[in-house]
């Protein structure tokens, strides 16, 4: 038992240094030095950590929703889709009711974001529910009805009329969060104590409980009188409501707008999907491999500026990841029987 | 001849064999018996090839046989029909028999296949029709299948894990001639149990494990019930359950004209009615498939009637769902464990299972109260390893059954719906746990396919045949005869 927990530990390593190896033979083949191109990331990472932070936050966020939902035997494909509706939802309070008061601003604008990315969650998580609907294809049609909800309204009804490209007027300053250092704003903290309170949510209350025992066994969870229906809607909400605060960094401490291309164009839900993968679904380990995956992009955009490595080499490394835990946590953490 | 020699394999720091050493001679019915967790599932793993032991040496036909895989066993003649059925739902009998067989590349020949299988199936009196589908099968019926999948391969020396766990009387009787025949045949059966009675029955040799360990090989004619009993648990046997209180008048449950559809579409229940007394044990007797997973799941909320009404102490809970029947006092010991633990949570957690609300204060789980609790239970239903954090998956069979048995015990319920709570379990534990159903003052309703259990713990019996009550006995006025002729439907004094 404990050799079999020890290798799950070591799974998620051993991953991540096959995708390296074999990332490594890539930039061999397009004919760079691999160890020049790793040391460019490894550097990039750290001189430009604001930013690596920055990323970071966001990612976080994302990664929490779809662990939690994973616990609950839930994949949520839809972060990026709650992502872009909850900054969307933010941008829209904030400008509407810029008048008020940053005190009062501040609550009611975060209120709208998690409550529009709970909505976006509870769709696929009630036809789940109720109609047995699968998630994943459910959420990612919700990404695309996200992208077109987001592009239109800042196109056309939230557009700043003297803007020439589609993105909303500055948003109100006195909600611009203060900059730490270098770049790196207090949503970070906010991010480390949600990862806490997920932790504290998962394995320390009782809906948490329930919402694993539905995740491992509907038929048991059944028998034992938990409302899995209930269960599962609720998870989606939760998660959906998380994701959506993801975006609220490049809101209020990065662009000061929301921009139609920046918010469309994210992949942050996607990525959260490798982040969480990495932390087995473990909102405290999910910091560790945001920060990781999150230095991994800054160094990539080092790395293309110095040596001309592609930046979509971070894309083909992630998906290496992703591939290379999926199939290691299987062969070395055994099955689970 | 197949010989142990010192084997030994731990789990982690629990030795599961611990020096087993005996040997089972060709063409004989060899059992072997313990407790749960003597480590007879473990000792027939490492001889399939499941998993290898640490030391120690299998000798066949007094050379060294190396098995390292499923594969190597099946090449060597072993075969085994596994506890959990690996069968493809989807297909049929026929092809799951010749499922990975070798000599299958791209064509099947359906015909030859079904006609080897038809030949098997009459040689060995194992009825069940080729093109049948699985999933349309009883468990009997798949049992049969999986004897047929090892005897198509052409094995001659067969691990039977626990067969009649899940079997009716009526087929653990036809299972005891496909043995008695395989054995005439001149295979060698090793038939793993813990029914004393099943191994007087059937059985030639009778190995006794206990604690890891052989304890001894005896020829099954030199041995009594009593001293095979004792040389099992190590010490002697407990006394029979005692009933703690007599029934009294008042209704604790009462179905009036159930009638419920079932699995498969068909009438499950066609008008079943029954009542159960306060504090009364009422056995529900029948041949397996007759509606009782159906009477079961209704009465747990899982499944609505079409018509009739279920009353709770008088009151009306026919289409309530299974959060509320609970709150009201009732608990259910599930047919299938897995649909009564979480394999992947801890001990401790499994044993909170349903009772999450009453161990959290404002949605916060109170973890010292569980983990006391949890340790208490441990150490009362002597569940082991002795270790509430331990994963409910590594627990043997008989141990999470405990689990599930305490849990469901532990909130003192008004009403049990009890149904086969000591499959899997070991004759100490099973003793062990017909004393923990009869100590209280509660309401019983028992549905086992052991008759044994029904008749020695019920104060009525009721008899379910084709969905509805066919025949009620009172425990005094009983006789096995007319239960039997009863359960097969054979009887025309139905009750009104």
């Amino acid at each position: 038992m404990t050799t079999r927990s020890n290798r799950k530990i070591l799974a998620p390593f051993v991953s991540l240094l096959i995708a390296f190896i074999i990332g490594g033979v890539v930039i061999a083949l397009i004919g760079k030095n691999p160890v020049e191109a790793y040391v460019a990331i490894f550097r990039g990472a750290f001189t430009d950590w604001g930013f690596t932070l920055f990323q970071a936050t966001s990612l976080i966020f994302s990664a929490l929703a779809v662990a939690i939902a994973f616990h609950c035997g839930l994949f949520n494909i839809g972060a990026n889709g709650q992502l872009m509706m909850g900054a969307l939802a933010a941008a829209y309070v904030s400008l509407r009711f810029a008048g008020l008061p940053g005190v009062i601003l501040l609550p009611t604008v975060v209120f709208a974001a998690i409550c529009v990315g709970a909505l976006w969650g509870f769709v696929p998580g009630a036809l789940k529910a109720t109609r047995g609907t699968n998630e994943v294809v459910v959420t990612i049609m919700m990404n695309y009805i996200a992208i077109s909800v987001v592009s239109y309204a800042l196109t056309y009804s939230m557009k700043d009329p003297a803007s020439w490209i589609a993105q909303s007027a500055m948003l109100p300053e006195s909600l611009w969060l203060p900059s730490i250092t270098l770049g790196a704003d207090p949503m970070i903290v906010v991010a480390v104590i949600m990862s806490v309170l997920s932790y504290v949510f998962l394995w320390r209350t009782r809906m948490g409980y329930e919402l694993r025992a539905v995740g491992f066994n509907q038929m048991a969870s059944s028998y034992a009188g938990i409302k899995v229906r209930r269960a599962i809607a609720l998870t989606m909400c939760i998660s959906g409501a998380i994701a959506a605060l993801s975006y609220y960094n490049y809101l209020f401490a990065y662009q000061y707008r929301a921009v139609s291309d920046v918010i469309v164009g994210t992949n942050v839900g996607f990525d959260a999907i490798t982040a969480a993968l990495l932390a087995r679904n473990n909102p405290l380990l999910v910091i560790v491999s945001s920060l990781f995956l999150a230095a991994l992009y800054s160094g990539g955009l080092t790395a293309q500026f110095e040596l001309g490595v592609p930046s979509s080499f971070y894309l083909f490394l992630e998906g290496v990841i992703i591939f290379s835990v999926v199939m290691f946590s299987t062969v070395l953490g055994g099955k689970d029987d | 001849m197949i010989e142990f020699r010192n084997i030994c394999k731990r789990f982690g720091s629990t030795p599961a064999n611990d020096g087993v050493s005996f040997s089972i001679k060709d063409g004989e019915i060899h059992a072997v018996v313990g407790e749960n967790g003597a480590g007879k599932t473990t000792l027939m793993s490492i001889l399939y090839g499941l998993c290898r032991q640490d030391s120690g040496a299998i000798l066949i036909d007094g050379r060294e046989a190396r098995i390292h895989s499923p594969r190597d066993a099946i090449a060597m003649g072993i075969g085994m029909v596994q506890q959990h059925f690996a069968l493809v739902k989807r297909f049929t009998v026929a092809e799951n028999i010749i499922l990975g067989q070798e000599g299958v590349r791209f064509c099947i020949n359906r015909r030859r296949a079904n006609e080897r299988i038809a030949g098997l199936s009459r040689s060995f009196g194992l009825s069940v029709s080729p093109e049948a589908r699985i999933e349309d099968l009883s468990v009997g019926e798949q049992q049969r299948v999986e004897l047929l999948k090892v005897l198509y391969r052409g094995a001659d020396m067969i691990i039977l894990d626990e067969p009649t766990a899940v079997l009716t009387p009526q087929e653990i009787e036809a299972l005891y001639a496909t043995m008695e025949r395989m054995r005439e045949s001149g295979k060698t059966i090793i038939f793993i149990t813990h029914k004393l009675r099943e191994v007087f029955r059937v059985a030639d040799t009778i190995t006794v494990m206990r604690n890891g360990r052989s304890v001894a090989t005896v020829a099954a004619e030199d041995l009594t019930p009593q001293r095979l009993g004792e040389l099992i648990i190590g010490r002697e046997l407990p006394a029979s359950a005692e009933r703690g209180c007599e029934p009294g008048c008042g209704d604790a449950l009462v179905l009036e004209n159930l009638v419920v559809s079932g699995h498969r579409g068909d009438r499950a229940l066609r008008g079943l009615s029954l009542s159960l007394r306060e504090n009364e044990v009422l056995g529900i007797a029948g041949v397996e498939g007759n509606g009782q997973r159906e009477l079961v799941e209704v009465l747990c909320g899982l499944r609505k009637p079409e018509s009739g009404t279920v009353l709770l102490f008088g009151r009306d809970v026919t289409r309530e769902p299974p959060w509320l029947l609970r709150s009201e006092g009732m608990a259910h010991i599930p047919e299938e464990r897995r649909n009564g633990m979480v394999t992947e949570f801890t001990v401790c957690e499994n044993l909170v299972l349903g009772y999450q609300t009453d161990f959290s204060r404002a949605g916060v789980l109170r973890l010292n109260s569980i983990r006391e609790r949890a340790l208490e239970l441990v150490k009362e239903y002597d569940i082991r390893p002795e270790d509430i954090n331990a994963g409910m998956g590594d627990l043997s069979g008989g141990n999470q059954q405990k689990v599930v048995v305490a849990r469901e015990l532990m909130k003192d319920p008004r009403i049990l719906i009890a149904n086969q709570p000591t499959r899997g379990l070991d004759i100490g534990a099973t003793a062990f746990v017909h004393q923990k159903l009869l100590e209280r003052k509660r309401s019983v309703l028992l549905i086992s396919s052991d008759l044994d259990e029904i008749l020695e713990l019920s104060d009525r019996i009721a008899v379910i045949f084709e969905g509805r009550i066919v025949r009620e006995f009172r425990r005094d006025e009983v006789t096995l005869e007319a239960l039997g002729l009863a359960m097969m439907g054979g009887d025309d004094h139905a009750v009104e």
